[in-house]
């Protein structure tokens, strides 16, 4: 434990040096704005700004980075709540109760709890990062196809119970994510699907085009067709706003804590990531509340939880990164690919070869998140104003900002073209009540659920029964095929009692 | 809605056994385990199922298995209580539509400044309403800031068609 302490401390005196605070403070500063923007996900502001760390000291660099990564957690809040439009999947959820917060007056509320969320989740993460490094990466470890596929499962029943009118529903838009996710050559044989001899689907659709076209053009085309018309809310522009009163405190307190617990374990799972962490903690918080029927309508627990489940698990996607070298997300896989340029290999050898550099990085973490809360708090009436913008207004800047996403992500005047496919779709979607976030997930998660899929019934030689006969998978899929039952029971038990009372 | 609802299953249906015959053509088994047409071909079942369900919840009105409100999003709301729309929700959002799907279309070959300059012009004028003072100056300022936020800031390399350098 001194050991431990040693280093960390070591790492501080790395991290607090003039150059590398500046670094850190430009790494979320610009994670926070790069989130913000719907769009330019954490993943594009990575890449994008990854080129330009070339000719830096690595852990400047790693530093800088890292605070982009977990900066865009805290930013991709802001467009979520403010014009229901997610900057990055992970944020998502947030949008169901966020959004609804803002259209009651609450805007200012529900960024403020999901920066102390977030705040609080960060924190606990890089805490369980410094101690739990070694243990937690070998639980990790005795995770096979068979408990991803399970895993993925949970994701998706999960939110299919919770999002849109009727689980049918939900269930739909998540197959025809999945369906869409295998269009593109065969993750395992190479072979092309559905591509009808087209170069350009070779590729398959890039989940963060379809969530533009959904999320951004198909919300605006949606909300343009408001008789009412989307209302500027007002919103009080003191920061003394932003903090939640005692009530909401209380009524967060447990989603915070029960989101950084989901999150942590949630995103030290390889390719699991925050995104499944946040629609994971929604799904249990709306489970565990009092009050269920009040989720989706601005519940302050609905953002509180996913919010701080996406920074813990976005802080525990480190652990395998740096121990394993095994990224947990499809950021951290863009990092690992800047350790390696940077001529460093993360593994159990990076903390004794290059213990500035891994030690530093912690230690930058406390201070990125304290540099978070404080620029997430003060800086919310500026976010906050963005709501005075007449929607009209609002709308033609996100379409452009959609647009610019689109484009950048490959250069691709066809990414624009399928982005706005997908908001014609979004919007058709929204008007009849399927799920757009379900689409989204089955997207991004079908490579992932595909191959444990196929790599399980591989190992059992055809036998479904894997997924049932290990004990973690076991639990899991029980879970879910619960999930799926439920509302059947719930059918029957309605249509008996309407019998007795006919009778 | 009952009418769109059923039109929406009737497509999965159509979707579910279009995917079926796609993945018909793909091998449902490899040497070791499933081939690439295993997971697509459930996937087509399992929508053709689903429109079954979705059918009958449509038909019957209903979502029986739905024990609990809405949960989500405001359009469920809209959706659950139509109003009429008129010409004043129909022209702004017929040009908001048209001039997103031309700037779709023409974002690269007229490149950032002329293709953001025409589709904000349209918008800021006659969606958002505003003055033509207003309507010059965001048509002349939104090119330049996307262009210094974009383009110099974040180095994204955007197509700057006939004025770009």
């Amino acid at each position: 434990m001194i050991e431990l302490l040693e280093s960390l401390f070591r790492g501080f005196e790395v991290a607090l040096t003039p150059q590398n605070l500046l670094f850190a403070l430009i790494g979320v500063t610009a994670g926070q704005v790069i989130g913000a923007l719907p769009g330019i996900g954490t993943v594009v502001g990575v890449s994008l700004l990854l080129p330009l760390t070339f000719g830096m000291d690595p852990t400047s660099a790693i530093i800088m980075l890292a605070g982009i990564y977990y900066g865009a957690q805290y930013g991709g809040t802001i467009s979520s709540v403010l014009i229901n439009m997610p900057g990055e999947a992970a944020t998502v959820v947030t949008t169901l109760d966020g959004y609804q917060m803002a259209r009651q007056g609450r805007a200012a509320k529900a960024l403020g709890i999901a920066a102390i969320g977030s705040f609080i989740a960060g924190t606990f993460g890089v805490i369980m990062v410094t101690l739990l490094s070694p243990l937690l990466t070998t639980f990790a470890l005795r995770f096979g196809p068979p408990e991803y596929f399970a895993l993925i499962m949970l994701g998706f029943t999960s939110l299919s119970a919770v999002s849109g009118s009727s689980l049918s529903k939900g269930l739909t838009s998540v197959v025809i994510g999945l369906l869409l996710s295998t269009v593109g050559l065969d993750i395992m044989s190479g072979r092309p699907r559905f591509t009808f001899d087209q170069v350009w689907l070779l590729d398959g659709f890039s989940f963060l085009v379809a969530a533009i076209g959904l999320f951004g053009i198909g919300e605006i085309l949606d909300g343009m067709l408001d008789p009412a018309g989307r209302p500027i809310i007002e919103t009080s522009l003191r920061w003394r706003n932003s903090l939640p009163s005692s009530v909401e405190w209380l009524r967060s307190r447990g989603a915070i804590v029960r989101g950084t617990l989901i999150g942590f374990f949630v995103g030290l799972l390889p390719g699991a990531g925050s995104t499944l962490a946040s629609f994971m903690a929604y799904s249990v918080e709306r489970g565990a509340s009092h009050h269920p029927e009040e989720f989706g309508k601005g519940a302050i627990e609905g953002v509180a939880a996913p919010e701080a489940a996406n920074n813990s698990a976005s802080a525990a996607a480190m652990i395998p990164l740096l121990t394993l070298g095994i990224p947990g997300s499809g950021t951290t896989a863009v990092l690992l690919g800047g350790f390696l340029l940077w001529g460093l290999r993360p593994g159990p050898l990076l903390f004794t070869e290059h213990p500035e550099f891994a030690w530093g990085l912690i230690a930058s973490m406390y201070i990125g998140n304290l540099m978070l809360v404080v620029l997430n708090i003060f800086a919310i009436p500026l976010f906050a104003s963005m709501l005075r913008v007449p929607y009209g207004i609002q709308a033609s800047f996100v379409v452009l900002f959609a647009v610019i996403g689109a484009y950048s992500l490959d250069n691709n005047p066809v990414d624009v073209l399928i982005m706005t496919l997908f908001g014609v779709l979004g919007f058709a979607m929204k008007r009849l009540d399927y799920s757009a976030a379900g689409l989204v997930l089955g997207l991004v998660l079908g490579p992932l659920a595909e191959r444990s899929l196929r790599q399980s019934l591989t190992l059992s030689r055809g036998d479904w029964s894997i997924f049932f006969t290990r004990p973690i998978a076991g639990v899991l899929m029980v879970i879910v095929i619960a999930t799926l039952l439920w509302p059947l029971v719930g059918y029957t038990r309605r249509r008996r009692a309407s019998r007795v009372g006919a009778g | 809605m009952r009418k769109a609802d059923t039109a929406a299953a009737l497509i999965v249906a159509a979707l579910g056994v279009f995917t079926m015959y796609q993945a018909r053509r793909l091998p449902y088994s490899a040497e070791y385990g499933p081939g690439a047409g295993f997971l697509p071909l459930w996937l087509g079942i399992a929508l053709l199922l689903l429109s079954v369900v979705l059918v009958r919840n449509a038909r019957s009105g209903a979502a029986p298995e739905t024990p609990d409100p809405v949960i989500g999003d405001e359009a469920s709301v809209a959706v659950a209580q139509p109003s009429p729309l008129g010409r004043e929700i129909w022209r702004p959002w017929l040009i908001f539509f048209g001039s997103t799907v031309a700037l779709a279309f023409l974002f690269e070959p007229l490149g950032l400044w002329l293709s953001t300059a025409a589709f904000t012009f349209v918008n800021i004028r006659w969606v958002g309403d505003r003055a033509w003072p207003a309507t010059i100056l965001f048509t002349i300022l939104t090119p330049i800031a996307l262009y210094v936020g974009f383009v110099r800031l974040l180095l994204v390399p955007l197509p700057l068609g006939p004025f770009g350098s």
